[in-house]
């Protein structure tokens, strides 16, 4: 799968813009604050439907407009595919596939796969808990792309039990809302177990590739008690945990259980990488995942876009290296840099300059 | 902004479910150009709607009378009753004239966000219906989203102890329809709730 075609309208600094893409590797060069890193957003969000560095999706909207266009052919062997989305920053946003608007944005999952590496996946190290549950989320959602529904379900039903909770209501007003957060709470615990399951041998190896001898593993810390692959079971005991936090919970107004509170443990070694590792480490760390997680998207059969935002200053020759071999075998391969001596000199792609919001492919 | 009383009647319209700023002002010019009396026409019956039609004592669905057409009916089955959240799933479930019992229309779901507890329902009117009649089953017939299915749930606990039969309408797909075009969510509910084919 790769994009033949971009356009984005009023989204951020650009107005109006018509991008010819082809498959194999695009080079984006522009200084900071040119624009460059904005074209890889878009595509990230088709793929994620929410941006890689803002959580809410106003300041995506340009100024002075109420909506942005993204509009995309994406071109798979069998057939192609245009997907247009308005993002409304305020209300909902609306999509088409193939001119029909379709129910929901959410349609939109698993049409387009993109993985990417930023300076900001240092954050998945070294961050909050939250950057680690998105992180998963977000590879749950690129493999299945159903769970994109029941995350959102999730979310809404810990909201609506937390405004119970705040209200100090009673016990019976709750027990719905308890049902609901277990039974979608167990479904996202069991998925996120799976998928880490099968994520965790692949990072190992390629972690032991890129750095040292120290074996790795990803624990699963969850707000309840050995959570299992089974939902089933992880409803009972998410439950459980309702039943017994119940005056701690009424106390404070938060659902206190469920895989909203819980986070990924990387462990280096004998000691947990967060607060522990040096930013070489933690470099190594951050790269490890993402790279496993493209390598466990290609296990499923999928030909994820890759996107290398600003990375290759960040990155000593060898990583470099690793990410060089990578954007190679991908199908399509989208990377943004501020001046050309960034770039490794093995790479060869087509290249554009990004100045003011303009984007012209430099002769090769 | 327009000024005095057509921007009045484009704010009035535009507070209406389903209807933006272009629609309200595509209304109101229309309103302006139209005869007198198809104005009146309209002004009218928005007056009897509002006079007139009134919530059956019984179930709650509109009627213009103290009872229902449905509760009015001898006809119909009074050992079940299916519960719904609004009059619209009422005519919804009217069309398909599976059911000939009757109904109780509940006004909403449950949703603590929005400030409805269950009681901003006529939840209280139905536990009355049930101790004071011969009901033998209730359907629970509430949307199938989150806000449904807790409301559901929430009722099926309170009938439990009545020792009523208490059933919910299925959901997963559409008949008619192709696979292919039924989105993510459906299609994992008709997943879950596979059945196991006689052969």
């Amino acid at each position: 799968m790769y994009l033949s075609q971009l356009s984005l309208k009023s989204f951020r600094s650009y107005e109006n813009l018509e991008l010819k893409l082809t498959p194999g590797i695009s080079i984006f060069i522009g200084r900071n604050g040119e624009g460059k890193t904005n074209i890889v957003e878009s595509i990230l969000y088709l793929s994620y439907l929410s941006s890689h560095r803002v959580a809410n999706d106003l300041p995506l909207v340009q100024l002075g407009n109420s909506s942005a266009y993204i509009r995309a052919t994406i071109t798979n062997p069998d057939r192609e595919v245009l997907v247009e989305l308005e993002i409304n920053g305020e209300r909902a946003n609306r999509a088409r596939i193939n001119q029909n608007p379709v129910r929901s944005q959410r349609e939109l999952f698993g049409l387009v796969q993109a993985i990417y590496f930023s300076p900001e996946d240092l954050d998945l190290v070294r961050g909050d808990p939250s950057e680690r549950r998105r992180f998963i989320d977000q590879l749950l959602t690129l493999r299945s792309p159903r769970m994109a529904g029941i995350i959102s379900d999730y979310e809404r039903a810990v909201k609506q039990r937390n405004s119970l909770l705040k209200s100090r209501s009673g016990i019976e007003a709750l027990i719905p809302w308890d049902k609901q957060v277990a039974e979608f709470g167990g479904k996202i615990i069991a998925a996120r177990m799976k998928t880490l399951s099968e994520l965790t041998p692949i990072f190992n190896e390629i972690y032991r590739e890129i750095s040292a001898e120290k074996p790795t593993t990803i624990n699963y810390k969850s707000s309840i008690e050995e959570p299992t692959l089974n939902h089933e079971e992880n409803t009972y005991k998410i439950l459980e945990r309702v039943n017994a936090t119940r005056s701690a919970e009424l106390e404070r107004g938060l659902t206190l259980s469920g895989p909203h509170r819980d986070d990924l443990i990387l462990v280096l070694g004998d000691h947990i990488v967060k607060g522990y590792a040096s930013h070489g480490e933690s470099w190594s760390i951050a790269l490890s995942l993402k790279l496993a997680t493209f390598q466990l998207l290609q296990n499923d059969g999928l030909s994820p876009i890759l996107i290398l935002d600003d990375v290759f200053s960040e990155l000593d020759e060898e990583r470099r290296l690793r990410l060089i071999e990578l954007a190679q075998v991908a199908e399509q391969t989208f990377i943004t840099v501020a001046v050309e001596n960034d770039l490794p000199k093995e790479l060869s792609g087509i290249r554009f300059n990004v100045k003011a919001g303009q984007v012209t492919p430099l002769a090769p | 902004m327009y000024e005095g009383a057509i921007q009045d009647l484009i704010d009035e319209l535009g507070r209406l479910p389903g209807i933006g700023p272009k629609s309200a002002q595509r209304i109101a010019f229309h309103i302006i150009q139209s005869e007198r009396v198809d104005v009146a026409r309209l002004v009218d019956v928005l007056r009897t709607v509002k006079e007139r039609v009134k919530f059956c004592t019984v179930c709650g669905n509109i009627t213009e009378e103290e009872l229902c057409k449905i509760c009015r009916d001898p006809r119909r089955d009074n050992t079940m009753i299916c519960v719904v959240e609004e009059s619209k799933d009422v005519l919804a479930i009217e069309k398909t004239r599976e059911f000939r019992g009757k109904y109780h229309v509940l006004g909403g779901a449950i949703s603590p966000i929005d400030g409805i507890g269950p009681e901003n329902l006529r939840i209280r009117e139905l536990m009355v219906r049930l101790a004071a009649t011969e009901i033998q089953e209730i359907i629970i017939a509430t949307d199938p989203n989150l806000e449904g299915e807790a409301t559901a749930t929430y009722l099926a606990r309170l009938i439990k102890p009545l020792e009523i039969k208490i059933s919910r309408l299925a959901s997963g797909l559409p008949v008619g329809g192709d696979l292919e075009y039924a989105d993510e969510v459906t299609l994992g509910r008709a997943f879950e709730g596979r059945r196991t084919l006689e052969g």
